[in-house]
């Protein structure tokens, strides 16, 4: 009974997907999705380079907000990606993530769809009353961003980021649209 | 070697300058001169040449000291970069929903 | 060793440091053409060497008297002076400025004759010749001193 145990959990751990924390982790499959892209984004941040980063920013006001927010973190994740067509992820690569996000702890609080085809979606993770993690996914038809805050994070606090580091304030008709350059 | 050249190798012993003398010549540098515009302003060079100065004083210009330190140097700009990127990434992508929820809840919003 | 090279060159500290702040400079001025470390190395050997005949020349630096005519120490130097060393460190400075460079490149430096060669611009022969004649001279100049060494260890 043991060495079945055992073996289930190795089998589990050589089929369990490739980066990000403990418990979040894209499906390493998305990098296939790079190839078929226009543009994307792949942050990939341990606690270790987080610690790194943080050295390197300077005392300007925005750099020092992002010092604050990052301070605890353990990694921070992000893929993202930028077609020219519809069409070029499945949903199946989101429902990747979306079944870890019914482990204990994790709670969607924020769902949204719209008629265009997008759908946007924020999870939080708590430990007790505080704040343990963020996912934010955000399926587009031409775009595919996941992102993924693991650690104690203000989501407050990222909005006040808002209007600075080309963050879009939220106007009357919404946020603007900038390519991965700009940002 | 014979003798006599082990004590040649020893009265050439490498000396030391004054204990000061790392920080004067970092902060002539760092007062450098116009046409270095370039130069002063990038940080992460100065850093490099910086150690390489305290490297070659202090006798251990060893070939990884100063690559690992470079490399440190680029990296953490890259971290940098990469962290901002995240950050307003994660920023815009928040908004975004932030904009979606207030469409829905909004109705004079939603009409325009 | 920038500095070090500067000391043994022209014995004078405040010329040696300044040397050593202009080739640090001259360094950062040319940073970006850096490209590894063995290049940074050979290029503040090189600068270095260079920088101090310089010196010598614009500050008339010059050993008191040349070492051909340095007398064999006296009685006092002896007492007061008992460290081979010390001794050696000053009739190195006395040597003609070529030679001079050659064994401080040498001896201080560890650096293979070809190396000393490209350093300095000179030939092989040219460096082996050199540094055989400032051997010599300083060999004939210590070996009563160095005599003298010997019997005090036994």
């Amino acid at each position: 009974m043991r060495l079945i145990s055992f073996k289930i959990a190795l089998g589990l751990a050589l089929i369990l997907p490739a980066w990000g924390s403990d418990d979040i982790k894209f499906p390493a499959n998305l990098d296939r999705l790079a190839e078929r892209a226009k543009e994307s984004v792949d942050v990939t941040l341990d606690s270790s380079m987080l610690q790194l980063a943080s050295g390197f920013l300077s005392n300007d006001p925005d750099d020092r907000q992002v010092k604050k927010l990052v301070s605890k973190l353990k990694g921070i994740y992000v893929r993202s990606f930028e077609f020219d067509k519809e069409g070029q992820y499945s949903m199946s690569d989101v429902q990747a993530i979306r079944s870890q996000l019914k482990a204990p702890g994790w709670s969607r609080i924020v769902g949204v769809r719209s008629t265009k085809g997008e759908n946007s979606e924020v999870y939080l993770k708590k430990t007790g009353n505080e704040i343990d993690g963020l996912v934010v996914i955000d399926a587009e038809p031409k775009e595919l961003t996941l992102v993924h805050i693991d650690g104690p994070i203000n989501p407050e606090e990222l909005n006040e980021l808002s209007g600075h580091m080309g963050i879009p304030k939220l106007g009357k008709s919404g946020p603007e649209k900038r390519s991965k350059e700009e940002q | 070697m014979n003798r006599f050249e082990d004590e040649l190798k020893r009265a050439l012993t490498r000396r030391q300058p004054s204990e000061d003398f790392t920080a004067r010549v970092l902060a002539a540098a760092r007062r450098g001169e116009p046409e270095q515009k370039d130069r002063r302003n990038d940080r992460r060079a100065w850093l490099c040449w910086a150690f390489a100065v305290l490297a070659a004083l202090l006798l251990v210009l060893s070939g990884d000291a100063v690559y690992q330190h470079r490399t440190r140097i680029v990296k953490g700009h890259e971290a940098k970069r990469q962290l901002l990127l995240a950050m307003r990434i994660t920023g815009k992508e928040l908004q975004q929903v932030r904009w979606h929820v207030r469409k829905i809840s909004t109705p004079e919003i939603v009409a325009q | 060793m920038v500095y070090s090279i500067g000391w043994h060159f022209l014995r004078d500290h405040a010329a040696a440091e300044e040397l050593a702040q202009e080739v640090f400079l001259q360094l950062h001025r040319s940073w970006a053409s850096m490209k590894s470390r063995e290049h940074i190395v050979s290029w503040l050997r090189r600068v270095a060497s260079h920088r101090a005949t310089d010196f010598a020349r614009r500050a008339r630096i010059r050993a008191e008297t040349s070492l051909e005519e340095t007398a064999e120490p006296t009685v006092l130097e002896r007492v007061h002076d008992t460290f081979l060393s010390a001794y050696l460190e000053r009739m190195v400075a006395s040597l003609p400025e070529k030679q001079r460079l050659v064994v401080i490149l040498r001896y201080q430096e560890d650096m293979e004759v070809e190396e000393i060669a490209r350093t300095l611009h000179m030939k092989t022969a040219t460096v082996k010749t050199q540094l055989a004649r400032a051997l010599d001279l300083l060999r004939a100049k210590t070996s009563r001193r160095l005599q003298e060494v010997r019997s005090e260890e036994l």
